[in-house]
């Protein structure tokens, strides 16, 4: 009887943190595409590259 | 306006490859908005792990690992008989690994950004749209330095008949020959997928008695390139100078894999001192040849050749010779030269 408490107990608890978590992780705004989707701010953080002194490929 | 790392919005919904998040892929830090932070421990290129990839699209990975685009063996099948044992081994450490083998692409390479080449590159190839071939992104990015403006003419020749009627890369190079099929091939004349001009132009469907007399004739003893090349083709030492001149042309020989062929060679820019800073002298340099036959990418249904039998025949135009042969080669390409018989009456 007191282990299948146990159980319970320890059952529900993963359940609520699983639930939980996984509002957590969905409120969670993935800032990535924040800066990655403002054309603006891309552009302003471009730097053009510096070209290496070797010969051409291809 | 720049578009380098722009990513549609639109597709972030729609898209299963976003469902998530970029970490998935690109690890970094996507709870962070500072640059530096957000960047930390990010993946540029997940698809150098093929594994990333493999996850969903298991059997294609798995192949695309033995193809020749990945592993760039074909680059060292190509050199290696020049080798001696010490210098081949030499030649992987030094080389190898360390310069040619960073031209592999992977799937990311293809199908969402263009390779970075010489230090630029194109950037995403459709605002991170996982495109299933972009050929003037991807194809002529790496393969921009001949091949491709040689087939559509912006190199200064004349534009492939086939690019004329709208096909590109993808047209003949069917997407099996690009994934592999499982086998690790040691070059592209292995690939058993790779296209061949009789594929779509058999023998003895040609529309005049006079082209299928003709054909016959020089049914293999001739490449189709060798009279349908319509014009001079880039040739490596073009851009690789330095080691020797060379200037567009077309070279008419034996072809280096069948010698009972005469076909369109194109000299490639390995020279005797090519490995001198890796200290490497190729003992066997005189092994093979400096010409290669290639597919040159310029091809014409109607060229000087295929109306007068004179230029080949009598004119011996763009014949390999002694005289015209690059200064210092290897012996090798002697073996090369092809002298036409003249015409009976």
């Amino acid at each position: 009887m007191k282990n299948r408490r146990t159980f319970l107990l320890v059952f529900l608890a993963v359940l609520i943190a699983a639930i939980y978590g996984t509002a957590v992780f969905a409120a969670t705004p993935n800032k990535c595409i924040q800066c990655h989707t403002n054309d603006a701010l891309m552009k302003s953080l471009h730097k053009p590259p510096v070209l290496p002194k070797s010969e051409g490929e291809g | 306006m720049y578009k380098g790392y722009v990513v549609d919005k639109a597709l972030l919904d729609k898209d299963p490859h976003f469902k998530a998040g970029c970490v998935l892929c690109h690890a970094g830090n996507d709870g962070e908005l500072s640059r530096e932070k957000a960047h930390l421990g990010m993946l540029k290129k997940p698809s150098d792990n093929l594994r990333s990839c493999g996850v969903c699209h298991k059997k294609v990975s798995v192949n695309y690992a033995k193809s020749l685009h990945y592993t760039t063996i074909g680059q060292r099948t190509g050199v290696l008989p020049r080798f001696s044992e010490a210098e081949l081994k030499t030649f992987d450490e030094k080389v190898f690994e360390k310069s040619c083998r960073s031209c592999h692409a992977s799937c990311g390479d293809c199908h969402v950004k263009g390779a970075p080449i010489g230090g630029i590159s194109i950037g995403l190839i459709a605002k991170h749209k996982f495109v299933k071939k972009d050929e003037g992104k991807t194809c002529a990015f790496c393969h921009g330095g001949r091949v491709y403006p040689e087939y559509t003419g912006d190199y200064g020749g004349a534009p492939d008949v086939h690019y004329q009627k709208g096909m590109l890369c993808m047209d003949c190079h069917k997407k099996a020959e690009f994934h592999g099929d499982g086998t690790a091939y040691k070059s592209k004349n292995e690939v058993p997928q790779r296209p061949a001009c009789k594929n779509c132009h058999p023998n003895g469907k040609e529309a005049k008695m006079e082209t299928q007399v003709t054909h016959r004739r020089h049914d293999g003893k001739v490449s189709c390139y060798g009279c349908h090349s319509g014009s001079a083709y880039r040739n490596c030492n073009d851009c690789h100078g330095g080691h020797a001149a060379a200037d567009p042309g077309m070279i008419l020989g034996r072809s280096p894999r069948d010698k009972k062929v005469l076909t369109t060679l194109r000299l490639i820019p390995t020279v005797r001192d090519t490995f001198a800073p890796a200290g490497i002298k190729m003992e066997h340099f005189d092994a093979v040849p400096n010409y290669w036959d290639t597919p040159a990418h310029n091809i014409k249904k109607r060229t000087d050749r295929t109306r007068k039998c004179d230029v080949c025949h009598v004119d011996r135009k763009n014949f390999l010779t002694k005289e015209t042969m690059i200064q210092n080669g290897a012996k090798a390409n002697d073996d090369l030269i092809f002298v036409p018989k003249a015409i009976k009456n």
